[in-house]
């Protein structure tokens, strides 16, 4: 469904991207995982359109979406769940969510796509008039891939959905993201809790210094000595 | 007691056309982090988009407003699209618009001399009587025009998704971008809409002021004064901001100098740099 080839991203003259390759089915939970400034956000920026300066190809269903712009994603059905959630934070959590479904292809589902969005984070239809920046990390962090999913995607890209959230959090949110690909949604996880990530994903890439470095599937990589030693402290 | 009633009425009046100023200024730096130095000219255009409809064509300026607002908002889009938006970085932008200023002031100067120009309307000193107060009946209407944009805003900015997608671009821009909202557009649109709500303060202004190619200037003060009193970026910011300017001036030239009608909005400006440097209400909300 998603296949990158030989990307290179730089931000300005500085390179932070020098050869990522790897490929998402549809269905497929992938993760990539890697040290801090490893690349990661970029890649799934640069997947996202949010990164203009890049080399190599992206295709999405087949199609080439390499040179397309952040704002047409959504539609061509890319969703970006960002690092630090990036909630709307003087909206209410029901004007956060309308705004997922603002591109043409959701606007028309809207009510039915919120109803499902509620049903499956009840948090959030409790809270729905509350401005989102009065909400605790773990709750934004749900109004995040609520918000994400309210644009109907193919795929959802998912940036460190545990980060800065209470513990007990953690896990809810890990469930809620399998549950999400089991109604069928094809995610790609970049995320610091490795041993959860992998336990979820069916496989993984680990990026150093903006290459991929060793990949396979998900078990594979709990029994890869590197993997171990580095990612999952063992 | 009557005298004091009078100028707070009519202070709260004038203080809703600086809040419409206002309102224009502090939308486009909610977005674009830009502060519009060309603020001011688009106010001054919309002054003689009224005078010339009614010398001319014998539109009420009122009514004109439905000429100087889209007019300007278009002169607005084609001066971002082509001007604005090359700048790279806020201090680019500042002394852009400052250029802007100058080149549209002077482009008036040209085209319509410094005269000084007065809009006489027929019922322009007319009076309606509330009780023992009495009030100009062009400043009413204008201030009912004011109330009504100024809902029409809110309602735009919370319920239409064009509105939502402003507020979107103005809090996390990044963000806006993945929910498909193109931001650069957003912001053209923005800049139009500022310049629009500044040529309809000018048309309001229009009956009671004489126009002349650099008014502008004056106004671009008051609007920074309100701004600052209510918050860099918040609507209900400059509508309170606007209405303690307005009335600030009213009460100091009533009972201070009129001479110096202008120079406490000023005074105020400096005092609340002083003492509440990021406004009144504290930190600035979008
Ligand atoms: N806006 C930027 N400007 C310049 N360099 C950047 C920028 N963002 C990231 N980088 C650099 O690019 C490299 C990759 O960063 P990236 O954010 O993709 O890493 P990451 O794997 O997501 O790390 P983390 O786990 O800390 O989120 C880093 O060396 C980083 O310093
Ligand atoms: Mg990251």
């Amino acid at each position: 469904m998603l296949k990158v080839n030989h990307l290179q991203a730089f931000y300005g003259d500085i390179q932070a991207l020098w050869d990522i390759s790897f490929e998402v089915q549809e269905g497929e939970i992938v993760s990539l995982i890697g040290a801090n400034g490893a690349g990661k956000t970029t890649t799934l920026k640069s997947v996202a359109g949010l990164i203009q300066n890049k080399k190599g190809e992206i295709t999405f269903k087949g199609e080439d979406i390499t040179e397309k712009n952040g704002f047409e994603m959504a539609g061509a059905g890319i969703s970006y769940v960002p690092e630090g959630r990036k909630v709307f934070p003087q909206m209410t959590v029901y004007e956060n969510l309308v705004l997922g479904s603002y591109n043409p292809r959701a606007k028309s589902d809207r009510e039915n796509m919120l109803e499902q969005v509620y049903q499956m984070f009840p948090r959030l239809k409790d809270r729905h008039k509350q401005h989102a920046g009065t909400l605790s990390g773990g709750e934004q962090q749900m109004l995040a891939i609520g918000r994400g999913l309210m644009s109907k995607p193919d795929i959802l890209l998912l940036d460190e959905p545990s980060l800065g959230i209470a513990p007990i959090l953690v896990q809810e949110i890990f469930e809620k993201i399998k549950e999400i690909n089991q109604e069928g949604m094809t995610i790609l996880l970049v995320e610091q809790h490795v041993h959860h990530a992998l336990e979820l994903s069916d496989r993984a890439y680990v990026i150093e210094h903006g290459e991929i470095a060793v990949s396979g599937t998900a078990e594979e990589m709990l029994n890869d000595e590197r993997v171990r030693e580095a990612y999952l402290g063992i | 007691m009557d005298l004091f009633l009078q100028s707070l009425i009519s202070g709260i009046m004038t203080g809703g056309v600086y809040a419409i100023i206002a309102l224009g200024l502090t939308l486009i730096f909610g977005v674009m982090r830009i502060i519009n130095m060309a603020h001011g000219e688009f106010l001054m255009i919309g002054m003689y988009i009224s005078y010339f409809s009614y010398t001319l064509f014998h539109i009420d300026p009122f009514i004109s407003i439905v000429i100087s607002a889209p007019l300007t908002f278009l002169l607005g889009v084609v001066i971002y699209r082509f001007v604005v938006s090359r700048s790279q970085n806020e201090e680019n932008s500042l002394i852009l618009t400052a250029g802007l200023s100058l080149v549209l002031a002077n482009t008036a100067l040209l085209l319509w001399s410094p005269d000084y120009r007065h809009l006489k309307v027929p019922y322009g000193t007319e009076v309606v009587k509330l009780g023992n107060i009495s009030v100009s009946l062009p400043m009413l209407i204008s201030f009912l025009i004011t109330i009504a944009i100024t809902l029409l805003l809110y309602w735009f900015l919370n319920k239409t998704d064009l509105g939502l997608a402003i507020r979107a671009s103005a809090q996390e821009s990044e963000a806006a971008t993945v929910m498909g909202i193109n931001v650069k557009k957003i912001a053209m649109i923005t800049f139009g809409i500022g310049a629009a709500f500044a040529s309809i303060s000018g048309s309001l202004l229009a009956p009671a002021l004489y126009a002349y190619p650099t008014i502008g200037t004056l106004f671009l003060v008051k609007a920074f004064v309100v701004v600052v009193l209510g918050g860099m970026g918040s609507v209900e910011g400059a509508l309170i901001g606007g209405i303690i300017l307005g009335v600030t001036e009213s009460l100091g030239s009533v009972y201070i100098s009129t001479g110096m009608t202008d120079a406490f909005g000023l005074i105020l400006f400096l005092l609340i740099l002083l003492f509440r440097p990021s406004g009144l209400f504290g930190t600035a909300t979008r």
